[in-house]
């Protein structure tokens, strides 16, 4: 199924009568609003393809949201090749321990096995339970997994990483060649139980850790490499940070079709798009929808649907995964926002 | 002061050889260790600080500088004359409960280090009671908390609760920082929001002269 195909998402070609497609990013707050539905610890549902996929279908059902993705955090590829992660009560895992320490590990370090190697079997179950839920209906499954640079971070640990960016990048592109044929393994497994698109979520490679040459150098020919490798008809890049100096560069990525923004002027992102299809997803603070009042979502929403969503190519959103705790009368406000705001054509902002 | 000045560069350009043998050389030339430290290391890291905040450098470039600083201070500690050194606060820092993401944390810590304030870190997914008892042990004046993640956006406005059960809370600066922290969300549980890790020690220099004046 594609986006366009669907009545919720038909709103992104910004066509008369239909609206803004609305909705938050929901990956790890899914865990600990099952968790507090049902009593399961977070620890038991990230391990289990059954319960993670009751996850994210319980908060989609409860907010009528026509799509599921396949993971919830962002060590998975780290997991499988090694890292450490401490296993919560009622949230997602955190990361302890790098997967390697010395040059050696790394040079021994071999690409992940998606039906062997820590959580992946779990998220591929993940994907099987969402196919056979959503075969033959209008929701979008996506398969997903954290970007190479992310995931290279959980690897070697994030410091040791940076540092060695200047100091030693054969090694650290020995890493991200591992880090990105995993992803291109296990997404492409993810592809074949029948999912629709692949996510890229890849917070690290964001211009608040590293420059744009960087990024130009570390993680855009990997994302080239995984875009052309995996089987998908498109990708959705999600980046927290400030993204707006690779903007331009991720219109690049082979079969882009989504980024999902987080500190950036949406109206100046929008114009660096440029004429391209790719929409672009934003980004109500997350903080608002944690703390802030239902009409405090509204007018943020407001603000970047006034932004953004003339022309269409865009989807109303949150800068990142909202946080455990999120008000369902916040997640209601921003959801209705689209409708209530973005019904095209754009003539409800100024109420 | 030229060796101090070389010193304070290779800092800025994050070279931990060169620091290391200035270091070196300052010693074995009587040059006064405490001015390497805080006109040649600390002003090294104060420019690098101000490089980020202008993104001119990024953490990669950050983190090579502080490995540059760390590389020389291991050479002048044992020349370390702390007598008269004088702190302008005593800052407990720390990772909140549930997560490990320190990068922010540690940076914050070098840059407050490098102003001239006593850092006592208490690592990363710190329990609360960690935070209480350190804070008493020390009689800390600031206490600047950081996280990356939203699902711990929660452990610090527990422990700001427990922080107020225990009376600590009035007695001390609040500042939190780190990517899913923001200003309304600081507001709303009444501390000092700092959006980058440059900027911690000049907001805390003005809220401490502000509360001496």
């Amino acid at each position: 199924m594609e986006l366009i195909d669907t009545e919720y998402f038909r709103g992104i070609l910004g066509k008369s009568g239909t609206s803004v497609p609305s909705f938050p990013i929901i990956l790890g707050y899914s865990i600990w609003a099952y968790h507090k539905h049902t009593g399961i610890p977070a620890y038991e549902i990230m391990k289990n393809g059954k319960k993670h996929a009751a996850a994210q279908l319980y908060v989609a059902k409860e907010f009528n949201l026509p799509f599921v993705i396949s993971f919830s955090d962002l060590n998975v590829v780290g997991e499988a090749l090694g890292a450490t992660l401490t296993y919560m009560h009622d949230v997602i895992p955190m990361h302890e321990i790098a997967a390697v320490k010395t040059v050696e590990d790394i040079e021994v370090l071999e690409t992940a096995d998606p039906h062997k190697d820590g959580r992946m079997p779990v998220i591929l179950e993940t994907c099987r339970n969402y196919v056979k839920k959503f075969k033959n209906s209008e929701n979008i499954i996506g398969a997903g997994v954290e970007g190479p640079i992310t995931a290279a971070g959980s690897v070697w640990g994030m410091e040791n990483l940076m540092r060695n960016m200047i100091n030693n990048p054969e090694l650290v592109h020995k890493i991200l060649e591992v880090t990105t044929d995993s992803i291109i393994d296990f997404l492409n497994e993810q592809m074949e139980t029948g999912t629709d698109l692949a996510v890229l979520s890849d917070p690290s490679a964001s211009c608040t850790c590293i420059s744009p040459q960087f990024f130009q150098e570390f993680a855009f020919p990997y994302y080239k490499k995984i875009s052309r490798k995996v089987n998908t008809v498109a990708f959705l890049i999600h980046i927290c940070g400030e993204v707006y100096n690779i903007l331009k560069l991720l219109t690049r990525v082979p079969k882009i079709l989504v980024i999902s923004v987080d500190m950036v002027d949406l109206k100046k992102a929008k114009e660096a798009l440029g004429k391209k299809f790719i929409i672009l997803m934003g980004n109500v603070s997350t903080a608002t929808m944690r703390y802030g009042t239902a009409q405090q979502v509204e007018e943020e929403a407001k603000m970047c649907i006034r932004a953004a969503a003339e022309g269409g190519k865009f989807m109303l959103s949150t800068a990142c995964d909202i946080a455990p705790g999120t008000p369902s009368v916040n997640i209601k406000a921003l959801i209705n926002a689209g409708s209530k705001y973005g019904t095209y054509p754009l003539i409800n902002l100024e109420s | 002061m030229n060796l101090i000045k070389d010193l304070s560069n290779a800092v800025i350009e994050g070279n931990s050889e060169l620091a290391v043998s200035i270091a070196k050389n300052i010693i074995s030339q009587g040059v006064d260790v405490n001015d390497a430290i805080f006109k040649g290391l600390n002003e090294g890291m104060r420019i690098v600080s101000d490089l980020y905040a202008k993104r001119e450098y990024f953490l990669p470039e950050i983190i090579i500088s502080a490995d540059a600083l760390y590389d020389a201070l291991e050479v002048f500690k044992p020349h370390l004359d702390l007598t008269n050194t004088k702190s302008k606060a005593v800052v407990v820092i720390g990772v909140v409960r549930g997560d490990v993401h320190d990068i922010g944390k540690n940076l914050t810590r070098l840059f407050l280090e490098a102003s001239g304030y006593k850092v006592i870190d208490c690592g990363r997914n710190v329990q609360p009671d960690i935070f209480i008892k350190t804070i008493k042990e020390n009689n800390a004046d600031v206490l600047a908390l950081s996280t990356l993640m939203n699902p711990t956006l929660e452990s610090i406005t527990n422990l700001i609760e427990l922080l107020k059960e225990e009376n600590l809370e009035k007695k001390l600066i609040i500042i939190i920082g780190g990517a899913a922290t923001s200003d309304q969300f600081a507001q709303k549980i009444g501390v000092i929001h700092c959006d980058d890790a440059s900027k911690a020690a000049k907001i805390l220099d003005e809220l401490i002269l502000e509360e001496k004046s």
